[in-house]
């Protein structure tokens, strides 16, 4: 960054308002689009409760193993916070260990949701079939869409530990480390209230 | 440099982003580029050709309403979808009424005075080298393109364009049998408006990081212009009040496509069939779209006002009257307008309770709006006023706003709104707002900042020739039609001469064409100086307007990185006009308190 060419000082700390923002600014941004995401689910969830009260509402029956895939989301979480963690103290492998098993807990949610899907389907619940169904396939594909999303963000932040080997703790690695799991604790929480909502109101 | 005091050093930074430009190819540089100042060129470029598109809509509505059923043979020839004979059919009627709101709105004002301007002013406004998310603006910037691209291809699919309104009501927008245009047309349409808002959301992401983070070192948020305080209360809203819509999209596209009923009621007979939708309620697709609806009028008319408040103090040469109120109101109509969505709902059937709330917080918003409309006159007192172009254009944004502003009372109140809902008093309301004070703003922007971006002048003479052919036929046709609304003519009719009430409009709907074609070929004078200006205008140097924020303390145009080696240092408020104890009677934002005493 810094030239020997100029006869400006450059004391220890020029190196730039920029660069010295970007924790904040990586972090800002992912709140940010969680705002919108929060949103989006906002307004699924006054149209739920509207179309809730309309006389043809015919509760769906949810398949069982909803409640698996929610305790692998929510164990996805929990290693990925263990990867956090170890990334803090600098355990490089410990890292890529909890990152990397959020991403396979990740992909067995998905895989979930989608055999719920078949199982509703075999069932002969169909997203036209009630007001119930459609918001449950709605719902459920717009979180899988987000969670895609984490899970490309996910690869990408485990891809990139490697390369950076031990210094996890700080700069550009941290950012990112960070930035997936807030972005990833987001959706098992997202996950959760989607759940609460679609099988209990 | 010489000014640079100790403290100012620690800020110098060498920046290697001022060399990176001449290594950029052309296609980095000007195409697929991540500089703010050009994305923010090509989204007023790109603004003012759907402009072109929209304005075009809007001559052959005119053309129907003043003439109707008349025969254009040769406008038929060009259009041999919508008018095979001359005679406009009433499809391509409601067509022309959707895609004309839908253009404007979306892809004009959302492009050029928000995007357009945001991307291009803020990071010079508050000294920062680029947006925060670079990439992301860049991203921001071709999806919004594809975006304007898809709208405009649903005139070419089989059923032509979507016909259901700017606001797409179900259900003529969710039975895709209803209308010709209810078919692909309304498909493309919903795509469309999602990657707006997809591109939408970038862009104010990158608005409001900019803003928090990215600031120069002294530029505090009440030292940031009014300009850059309306970008960044647009933004905030944008963001929460724009992905409910992606929602409604979402619901819509399965009524139409996968045989849900969210928006579809029972019993809907449509072309002699019964559909096979129940339950559904069309009232939560209004609740849904308003929510963004009206929150969207305030993106837009926000940057606007911002813009005139910061074009006042340059050619009165004094501070603007009441600059924390102005920023205390920019946040209370921000607010406020998230929650008077309902307000375009009163003949809807919704609960008369909640009507009169959405009744009450209309009129509450009133009270940020007024007050900020009276500071906007307030600040021309006492000025040393200098009648340039952009002054004028202020000047009309001021007008148009107290006017319009004044009918806004008649139809935010429920009992007066019940009679005057889709008239014709509706659409010169919203024309004078949404349309006028956002247009006016449009263009004193683009005569002011046009030398900073191009590094030439504007023709002054072409500029107030523009002016007045454009405020006199605008004044006109929408003051006209408040009057069409009052003896109840209503909005989107296509042969409203079919009423033997409204027959004796014909003669006023002449004259509204008459100004309104007026109005569209006055734009060949802005269009003309705009070409000729960017070739052929005079060089502009730094300051042309003698202006204190500090977008003007660099070259015209800036540089890539904008600021040279150092960035600034703000020692003031943006408004140090004839100061006492000064030199000048200006003092730029980066002038250190030793030259010039500090007074905000």
């Amino acid at each position: 960054m810094i030239s020997s060419s100029t006869s400006l000082q450059v004391p220890q700390t020029g190196t730039g308002r920029e660069s010295a923002h970007r924790d904040d600014l990586v972090q800002l941004g992912v709140w940010m689009f969680l705002a919108t995401v929060v949103m989006l689910f906002a307004a699924f969830t006054s149209a739920y409760i509207i179309r809730r009260s309309g006389s043809d509402w015919v509760p769906i029956e949810l398949p069982r193993l909803l409640w698996l895939n929610t305790a692998a989301l929510v164990a996805s979480s929990l290693a990925l916070e263990g990867g956090r963690l170890a990334s803090r103290k600098g355990k490089g492998s410990a890292t890529r260990l909890g990152l990397t098993a959020a991403a396979g807990l990740g992909i067995v949610f998905l895989a979930g949701q989608i055999s719920a899907w078949h199982t509703l389907v075999a069932r002969g619940v169909y997203v036209p079939t009630s007001p119930h169904s459609s918001f449950f396939y709605i719902l459920t594909a717009t979180h899988g869409v987000h969670v895609v999303a984490g899970l490309v963000l996910l690869v990408y932040t485990v891809t990139r530990t490697w390369n950076y080997g031990v210094h996890l703790d700080r700069g550009a690695p941290a950012r990112l480390i960070t930035a997936s799991a807030t972005f990833w604790h987001f959706l098992a929480a997202l996950w959760l209230y989607v759940f609460l909502l679609v099988s209990v109101f | 440099m010489a000014e640079l005091d100790d403290a100012e050093t620690f800020e110098t930074e060498v920046d290697a982003t001022v060399h990176e430009e001449a290594r950029l190819g052309f296609v980095r540089r000007y195409i697929f580029s991540t500089d703010h100042k050009v994305i923010g060129i090509q989204y007023i470029l790109t603004g003012l050709l759907m402009a072109v598109v929209g304005t075009l809509l809007a001559a052959l509505i005119r053309l129907q309403l003043g003439w109707p059923a008349h025969q254009w043979t040769l406008v038929g020839r060009l259009l041999p979808g919508g008018m095979s004979d001359g005679v406009m059919t009433p499809e391509f009627y409601l067509a022309l009424v959707t895609m004309h709101g839908t253009i404007m709105v979306f892809f004009f004002i959302s492009y050029v005075l928000v995007s357009g301007f945001g991307n291009y002013l803020i990071p010079l406004q508050v000294g920062a080298r680029d947006m925060a998310y670079p990439f992301l603006n860049m991203l921001s910037y071709w999806l919004a393109l594809v975006s304007a691209l898809v709208m405009l291809g649903s005139f070419f699919v089989t059923g032509g364009a979507a016909a259901a309104g700017w606001t797409s009501y179900p259900p003529l927008s969710a039975v895709a049998s209803a209308v010709p245009g209810s078919g692909w047309g309304q498909t493309l349409w919903i795509l469309s408006m999602a990657l707006f808002i997809a591109s939408f959301t970038m862009g104010s992401l990158n608005f409001v990081a900019t803003i928090f983070s990215l600031r120069a070192r002294g530029m505090a948020m009440m030292r940031m212009p009014l300009t850059v305080w309306s970008f960044f209360i647009a933004a905030i809203v944008g963001l929460l009040a724009f992905p409910p819509l992606t929602a409604a999209a979402v619901m819509l596209l399965f009524d139409r496509h996968f045989g849900t009923s969210f928006f579809l009621p029972s019993g809907l007979v449509v072309a002699n069939q019964l559909l096979p939708h129940q339950g559904g309620s069309p009232l939560l697709w209004q609740h849904l779209f308003w929510f963004l609806g009206h929150p969207e009028v305030y993106v837009l008319i926000l940057p606007a006002l911002g813009i005139a408040c910061d074009i006042l103090p340059v050619f009165t040469r004094k501070p603007p009257f009441g600059y924390r109120i102005q920023v205390y109101c920019l946040i209370a109509v921000g607010a406020l307008g998230m929650v008077v969505w309902g307000h375009h709902m009163f003949v809807s059937g919704m609960s008369p309770f909640s009507g009169e709330y959405f009744t009450l917080a209309t009129m509450l918003i009133t009270i940020p709006m007024t007050i900020f409309g009276v500071n906007m006159m307030a600040s021309l007192w006492g000025g040393r006023l200098r009648v340039t172009t952009p002054m004028l254009f202020t000047l009309g944004v001021i007008a148009l706003f107290g006017s319009g502003g004044l009918g806004g009372l008649f139809l935010g109140n429920a009992t007066a709104d019940m009679q005057l809902h889709d008239t014709y008093f509706v659409v010169g309301h919203f024309h004078f707002m949404i349309g006028g004070v956002t247009l006016l703003g449009t263009f004193a922007g683009l005569y002011f900042w046009f030398p900073k971006m191009f590094g030439r002048s504007m023709s002054e003479l072409f500029g107030k020739v523009h002016f007045w052919l454009t405020f006199i036929p605008f004044f006109t046709v929408f003051f006209m039609q408040h009057f069409l609304g009052l003896q109840g003519m209503p909005r989107r009719y296509y042969a409203f001469t079919t009423y033997e009430y409204l027959q004796r409009t014909s003669g006023q709907n002449l004259i509204i064409s008459i100004a309104a074609l007026t109005l569209m070929a006055a734009q060949l004078v802005f269009i003309a100086n705009f070409c000729w200006s960017l070739r052929k205008g005079r060089k502009a140097e730094a300051n042309p307007w003698r202006a204190t924020t500090l977008e003007w303390t660099v070259d015209s145009p800036p540089p890539h990185g904008n600021f040279g080696r150092a960035l600034p240092v703000v020692h003031r408020w943006p408004y140090e006009y004839s100061l006492e104890g000064s030199d000048n009677d200006y003092t730029p934002q980066i002038v250190s308190p030793r030259q010039a005493p500090v007074t905000a």
